[in-house]
């Protein structure tokens, strides 16, 4: 059973604070609040398109998911993901960015001002309006696809998705529990249960440098 | 406070002047009001709010009036004897004009240039940047615009990246970093550079394995130690080669090399894992780095992937 959650635990905190990544997520859910059992098996594979046995295509059953209420406000349902996305087992922290590109062209074509004056001679530049129009590669478009209507990010995006795979379906109380510790900067429980290993359980947010 | 005159009625033609003597009309204005529905100037009542501020009333029997003002009588420019309209007056005026005169011109005030180069800088003097070509040229220090040594064909072009820390501890092969809206055509080398983490928790490997344009190229292949419960962090250095019909089985070059906290060689090696699939001859447009980890004990992170590319020709 696959549960999708938006955001990471701690995203959105400042530089330098500790929060929860994945192995140290698993740690909260299985062993210090002992809310589920998650699915560890190697050769348990859950793709878009179903449980695999590994990287064979054997197909064992559909993949049961359930999303949370957030990834929809966010403009994330299933159809976001890609044929073939792979979400493993266990428990991951995923992100990706989408940045649409842009190009100067002239105003009401799609032609560079280079490519405009090739095709069409020499024009006074006081009788040109410039506009900066999104340059759409192929993998915008499929960006761009996976969204829904109206809600598709027209400038630098960064998706933090986290999800994990559990031996069965969970009750509710423990959906809501994880939704606090990843969407709502919940504090983890136990916290002197938790390694003093760096890096161990948690880590250490950076701020976003730029590329 | 508040003063008010004498009812209009009284006298007529009679001036009434209201002086701020203690200078702080500024803060505590003087309201002038008048008697019943008289006005002044029309409105109910007047207001003194300049510090020594002073006004006068008059009455037409009726209402109240402000006295007006009466000025020297303005001067023409033209009017100046021996002066053409468009003659500029003799006195000197360019320390009014200069910094910290009493007319000082900010030089972000002044009108456009035009395409005059009489004040572009030199290596004789300060000046003017010259107007710039829109070809990716730097401005040298002669004052001209040059092409950067190296530009053109073979260039390395950073094509995109993903900067922020994903993590799995799932042993089946799950995506992580995604470095999406790529431009990079078949005849284009390309490299992928990733850094990766692992902890403690079994004596277990992280793996990794890559995907482009959702087409998985790789089968896991190990990126640090599993001889030991150790923390460890890896650098990976893919190659992909230009995707030519005829050689899309092509082996990635993938190096790595792995370290622990202690700076310790963990481990270092070349990938020799075949291919799971043939290259995609389309353009690239999506690179995503995939991790697992040995044993789900431990978590494996993966940061800062980096993508570069160039074309020989």
């Amino acid at each position: 059973m696959l549960y999708i959650f938006a955001g990471f635990p701690g995203k959105g905190a400042g530089s330098g604070t500790q929060h929860l990544h994945a192995g140290g997520l698993q740690y909260a859910i299985e062993t210090v609040e002992e809310l589920a059992i998650i699915e560890h098996d190697p050769v348990i594979l859950y793709r878009k398109e179903g449980v695999f046995v590994n990287d064979t295509e054997e197909m064992l059953y559909p993949v049961e998911y359930r999303m949370s209420d957030q990834c929809l406000r966010e403009g994330i349902t299933w159809d976001w993901f890609t044929e073939g996305w792979r979400f493993g087992n266990g428990l991951s922290t995923h992100k990706t960015m989408a940045s649409p590109e842009f190009r100067l062209v002239v105003h009401g074509s799609d032609l560079t001002l280079d490519r405009f004056l090739a095709l069409h001679g020499p024009a006074s530049l006081a009788d040109f309006r410039l506009f900066r129009m999104h340059n759409r590669t192929e993998s915008w478009n499929s960006y761009e696809a996976r969204w829904l209507p109206g809600t598709c990010p027209q400038v630098n995006h960064l998706v933090h998705l986290t999800w994990l795979v559990a031996t069965h379906m969970l009750p509710e109380f423990v959906y809501e529990r994880v939704r606090d510790l990843v969407e709502r900067g919940a504090e983890p429980n136990g916290l002197r249960r938790y390694s003093k290993e760096p890096g161990k359980h948690f880590h250490t947010n950076r701020t976003y440098s730029g590329g | 406070m508040t003063i008010t005159l004498p009812t209009a009625e009284m006298r007529p033609g009679r001036v009434y002047t209201i002086k701020d003597e203690s200078g702080a009309a500024a803060s505590n204005n003087i309201t002038v009001a008048t008697e019943g529905s008289e006005t002044i100037d029309g409105s109910a009542t007047d207001v003194l709010s300049d510090n020594y501020g002073s006004k006068s009333y008059y009455s037409d029997g009726s209402n109240c009036f402000e006295v007006p003002l009466l000025l020297g009588a303005a001067v023409a420019h033209s009017a100046t004897t021996g002066q053409g309209t468009d003659d500029h007056h003799t006195k000197a005026h360019t320390a009014a004009h200069a910094s910290g005169g009493a007319d000082a011109i900010k030089l972000d005030d002044l009108t456009a240039p035009d395409d005059n180069t009489d004040l572009n800088f030199s290596t004789t003097k300060h000046g003017l940047t010259p107007k710039g070509t829109n070809v990716g040229d730097f401005l040298k220090d002669d004052g001209t615009w040059a092409t950067p040594a190296g530009g053109g064909s073979g260039a390395v072009t950073r094509e995109g990246g993903d900067t922020t820390e994903a993590t799995t501890t799932s042993p089946s092969l799950v995506g992580l970093l995604d470095a999406t809206s790529l431009t990079m055509a078949a005849a284009e080398y390309i490299r992928v550079e990733f850094i990766a983490r692992k902890t403690t928790g079994a004596a277990a490997q992280a793996n990794f394995s890559f995907d482009l344009n959702a087409t998985a190229i790789f089968v896991a292949t190990r990126l640090t130690s599993m001889s030991n419960d150790q923390i460890e962090m890896a650098h990976e250095k893919l190659e992909i080669p230009a995707r030519v019909t005829s050689y899309l089985r092509a082996g990635t070059f993938a190096r790595y090399t792995s370290q622990t906290t202690a700076g310790v060689n963990a481990a270092e090696g070349f990938n020799i894992n075949g291919h799971a699939n043939d290259y995609p001859t389309v353009e690239i447009t999506n690179i995503t780095i995939l991790g697992s980890v040995g044993n789900a004990a431990i978590t494996m992170g993966a940061d800062e992937e980096q993508i570069y590319s160039w074309t020989a020709s």
